[in-house]
């Protein structure tokens, strides 16, 4: 961290977003495996939101992404935005990380829930005219996605290593 | 003595469960018990009592009524619920530990050991088998073994990594290869020297390589092998191994297990785990 005033960490679940406009915070999520962690930062406003969310898409369950629409990928992300710009962040100043979409050692038949999260969140963010600043998809790895609200850095950590995307 | 021969020996050490626990369940496995029976060996026991009651009266099973005696909450629960008790009363506390060789927090074991019992009954709902009992508890309890592992995981972490993640290995033949066992095998020996069945033994024996179980419990590891394999692919309780697994084709091909049933099974996982928190908490 770069700054020694007292951090507070809020902790994202699966299927669940957070939100802060508070420069002292830091939002973490943990034990990416194929799902999507997706960090939107307002640099300007240093309002920012970090994503976990499971599979890619609502269509076939629309009933849950009511109750729980950071659960999926396409619902997750529309989320994510409505509640930052809610909080008064600019859509166009976003800068949006992404992290996680592994895969198991093997792929096995159509079950590739990785890259399917990906795929569907490229999509929705091309709709919104967003584009991806940085990424650290793929592999096997798991990864804990950090985004502090200070600097606006996205972190990743994984198998003991940290790096900045 | 091997790095294998050790960590078995470490098996033999190992503390037992909790034995009024584990006498309940063995009562509980037969057919011919009589209620007040199990009610007489639970009161013996404060813990469980107060569980017990908490459990009847949570939002879990959405009784109306409220559930002041342990025969009552017996009655209402019934057995499978009872089951499932028991196993987080005297599993959960042991499971729960952090494991520094897995880098999984405190919590995040028991948490990952519920959602793929969870997942592997999901399955056998969905497919149609009749063992969703026997599953639950075999998820439950199939990365068990992880309990003794983890030290000596953490010691070769850096050679594991490497046979893992630069040599192609999935992490438990990576296990395999640096420690000589793996914690799918410590964990059949753990079970076993508790006097477990043996249905559970093999089935955790073998859940990352279900071909191999013997054709008594095959189905049991497959389903016990789809749950663990997609609660890992989500990440649920993931470490160090992160979703470094090998699925078994045989199993997902055999099963007819696509993207559409994986998915509606996380969803329920997903939702079960939720509703379930009283497992998480203390006994």
């Amino acid at each position: 961290m770069s700054t020694v005033e007292a951090i507070t960490k809020k902790i994202v679940k699966i299927s669940d977003v957070i939100v802060s406009q508070d420069p002292k915070e830091v939002i973490v999520t943990y034990s990416l495996g194929s799902c999507l962690g997706l960090t939107a930062y307002d640099p300007t406003t240093q309002m920012g939101g970090l994503l976990h969310c499971m599979l890619p898409a609502s269509k076939k369950n629309k009933e849950k992404a009511k109750v729980s629409p950071a659960m999926f990928v396409d619902t997750g992300v529309v989320l994510l935005l409505q509640q930052l710009i809610e909080l008064g962040a600019k859509k166009s100043n976003l800068e949006i990380r992404i992290a996680g979409c592994a895969s198991s050692l093997q792929q096995v038949g159509n079950i590739k829930i990785g890259e399917r999260n990906h795929t569907v969140a490229r999509k929705i963010l091309w709709k919104n005219d967003l584009m991806i600043a940085g990424e650290d998809v793929g592999g096997t790895q798991p990864r804990t996605m950090i985004l502090e609200l200070g600097t606006g850095k996205t972190l990743i950590q994984s198998c003991g290593e940290t790096r900045e995307i | 003595m091997s790095h294998a021969e050790e960590i078995l020996k470490e098996a033999e050490r190992f503390p037992a469960l909790d034995p009024t626990a584990l006498n309940l369940l063995e009562l509980l496995q037969s057919d011919d018990f009589e209620t007040r029976e199990v009610v007489d060996r639970i009161e013996l026991n404060p813990q469980l009592t107060i569980k017990i009651l908490r459990l009847a009266n949570s939002g879990f099973f959405g009784l109306r009524r409220e559930v002041t005696s342990v025969f009552h909450a017996v009655n209402l629960l019934g057995k499978t619920n009872l089951v499932r008790l028991l196993l987080s009363a005297t599993v959960g506390p042991i499971i729960s530990q952090a494991l520094e060789g897995y880098k999984v927090e405190e919590g995040e074991l028991w948490k990952r050991a519920i959602a793929v019992a969870f997942a592997a009954r999901q399955y056998a709902r969905r497919l149609n088998v009749d063992v969703e009992d026997r599953v639950f508890i075999s998820g439950l309890l199939c990365d068990v073994g992880k309990l003794l592992t983890s030290s000596w995981v953490e010691k070769h972490l850096k050679e594991i990594q490497v046979a893992a993640f630069e040599e192609g290995c999935s992490f438990e033949e990576a296990e395999k290869r640096c420690l000589g066992v793996n914690h799918a095998k410590v964990g059949s020996i753990l079970l076993d020297s508790w006097d477990l069945p043996d249905s559970l033994v093999e089935v955790v024996r073998w859940h990352h390589e279900p071909t191999k179980c013997g054709a008594e419990y095959r189905t049991e590891a497959e389903l016990v092998h789809l749950a663990d394999y997609s609660c890992a692919l989500f990440g649920i309780g993931a470490g160090s191994d992160g979703t470094h697994y090998r699925p078994c084709h045989e199993t997902f091909e055999k099963l007819h297990v696509d993207f559409s049933l994986l998915e509606k099974v996380m969803i329920d996982t997903m939702d079960e785990l939720e509703k379930s928190s009283f497992m998480f908490e203390s006994p």
